[in-house]
């Protein structure tokens, strides 16, 4: 099967919040219904992060310039990587890949370890309270399978996000880059293409990976890293105990006590005494 | 008639917490493997981590209450561990710990010097399976509060409760051959903490050759049957 792809243009994008709003109603996640529950993020960003009943989030960062206010928005969801670290960590197996590169969490399986939460370089995945498991963007995988895009894609009305194969992903992003780069827009860069081993939601980077709060050159967390690496070598450790002890106890098979006096010498005073 | 004298190593209190403290252990380490071990997790099944992970928390409570229980209501005896702890190194006990792996591999020929209340060799493992047991209740705490920890905190609490838990795991196996006396010089010892408490004459002064001459002069703790 064709690897799929998120393209989203934060060139286009009019951050007029309709993905965060569609991304709710399809996958029917609530939002608080009481007056400012969230906490006022300083800016026309709804909420400060992610959170268990959000997959998606429009994020404004702001920039005084001699033409006024300059906004690099950003589109904060799961990046669908290839080389995905909450997939390595999650004990259930609740967290899969599908053919088509998505990265898909089934909440009927999920156990609410947190894992994958300490697991993601993106701090992604979310933990949901009352549900007691983890929640992310899983690519409205039960569209896709039905033929029809995304629900954030399809309700774009900038055009800003775009869904098909990776390939063709890829060649419009790089293409539009360019474009950006010969409007003057040097900065201009492309993620997801290489990222975590190739990303299954690519972002054009208007004003350069950084403004946009885009990690450069993510990396799997070297806690989680060494944690991967320690549970080997534990078992390594413990097969050696087991193994000594097991030694031990076949040495020490026949053993009588009669056959050492209370008052005999310890082993070493008798040396001594030779 | 055969008159054999007896001395009271451990409290009923002590047995019982003890006793209790182990289940929840052994409990905990098997749940704790089936999240540690991926693989184990997904052959068992989600419903069966489920429970499993239910279960964790629940002996997680008793693993840190049952403790304290014993510090509120015998701080004495608290004291008492803590003192034997930290005592004094002397020849004997140095002398102990130099001739302990030998005598693991050749407890036959092997006789080893008198030793006070608490061996050398079991100071230095008590003290570990102690720090042990704190960083992972610590770290099991913190892991449970996740939601209000920022993610780096949650890592390195993730991290070091997973490497307290192989700490437990090893530490567990060497205390659980000795003690439970799978080792042949230390059979028999299961009874002092799963049994009466109680250790013959002959046997005191085998594993513990000062402290029991200690006792059977003072007499307080001897018990003839």
């Amino acid at each position: 099967m064709t690897e799929s792809a998120i393209l989203y243009d934060s060139s286009k994008c009019s951050a007029c919040k309709g993905c965060q709003i569609q991304c709710k109603q399809w996958n029917m996640l609530p939002s608080p219904l009481a007056k400012n529950e969230y906490e006022f993020t300083g800016s026309y960003q709804s909420m400060a992060d992610l959170n268990g009943d959000t997959r998606i989030l429009m994020e404004f960062r702001e920039k005084d310039t001699d033409n006024g206010i300059e906004w690099a928005f950003s589109r904060r969801a799961c990046f669908h990587c290839s080389e995905p670290a909450c997939m390595e960590v999650c004990p259930v197996g609740a967290i899969s890949q599908l053919e088509n590169g998505t990265v898909k969490l089934d909440s009927t399986k999920c156990i609410g370890c947190k894992y994958c939460t300490a697991a993601c370089p993106f701090d992604v995945p979310k933990y949901r309270e009352n549900f007691g498991v983890s929640n992310k963007c899983t690519m409205c995988d039960d569209r896709v399978a039905q033929g029809r895009e995304p629900a954030c894609v399809k309700t774009c009305p900038a055009h800003a996000m775009t869904f098909g194969p990776r390939d063709e992903m890829l060649s419009i992003a790089k293409a539009r880059v360019a474009e950006l780069k010969a409007e003057g827009f040097d900065k201009a860069e492309l993620y997801g293409e290489t990222e975590m081993g190739g990303m299954h939601s690519l972002f054009v980077a208007k004003y350069g990976l950084e403004a946009h709060g885009l990690i450069r050159d993510p990396k799997k967390s070297d806690i989680i890293s060494l944690i991967q690496l320690a549970k080997p070598l534990a078992g390594i450790g413990v097969a050696a105990v087991v193994g000594g002890l097991g030694l031990s106890f076949l040495t020490g098979i026949g053993y009588k006590r009669d056959a050492l006096p209370d008052d005999a010498p310890t082993s070493d005073v008798a040396k001594e005494e030779e | 008639m055969t008159v054999t004298r007896y001395i009271q190593r451990h409290s009923l209190l002590k047995r019982v917490i003890h006793g209790i403290h182990t289940v929840a252990t052994l409990i905990l380490i098997a749940s704790g493997a089936v999240i540690f071990i991926p693989a184990l997790g997904r052959s068992v099944g989600f419903d069966f981590v489920q429970a499993v992970r239910v279960s964790h928390r629940v002996f997680a409570v008793v693993f840190i209450t049952a403790p304290l229980v014993g510090l509120i209501t015998a701080p004495k005896g608290f004291v008492h561990i803590v003192k034997n702890l930290f005592a004094p190194w002397d020849d004997d006990d140095k002398k102990f710990m130099k001739m302990f792996v030998k005598y693991m591999f050749s407890s036959k020929t092997t006789h080893m010097p008198k030793q006070h209340e608490v061996k050398s060799g079991q100071r230095l493992a008590d003290g570990a399976l102690i720090f042990s047991a704190l960083l992972i209740a610590v770290t099991g705490v913190l892991l449970w509060a996740g939601k209000f920890l920022s993610p780096e905190l949650f890592r390195v609490s993730l991290m070091l409760h997973d490497v307290a838990f192989v700490l437990v795991l090893i530490l567990m196996g060497a205390h659980i051959y000795l003690g439970a006396g799978i080792f042949q010089p230390y059979r028999g010892l299961i009874r002092l903490m799963f049994g009466n408490g109680r250790v013959s004459e002959e046997e005191a002064r085998y594993h513990w050759g000062h402290w029991a001459d200690e006792e059977l002069k003072s007499g307080e703790h001897v018990i003839v049957e």
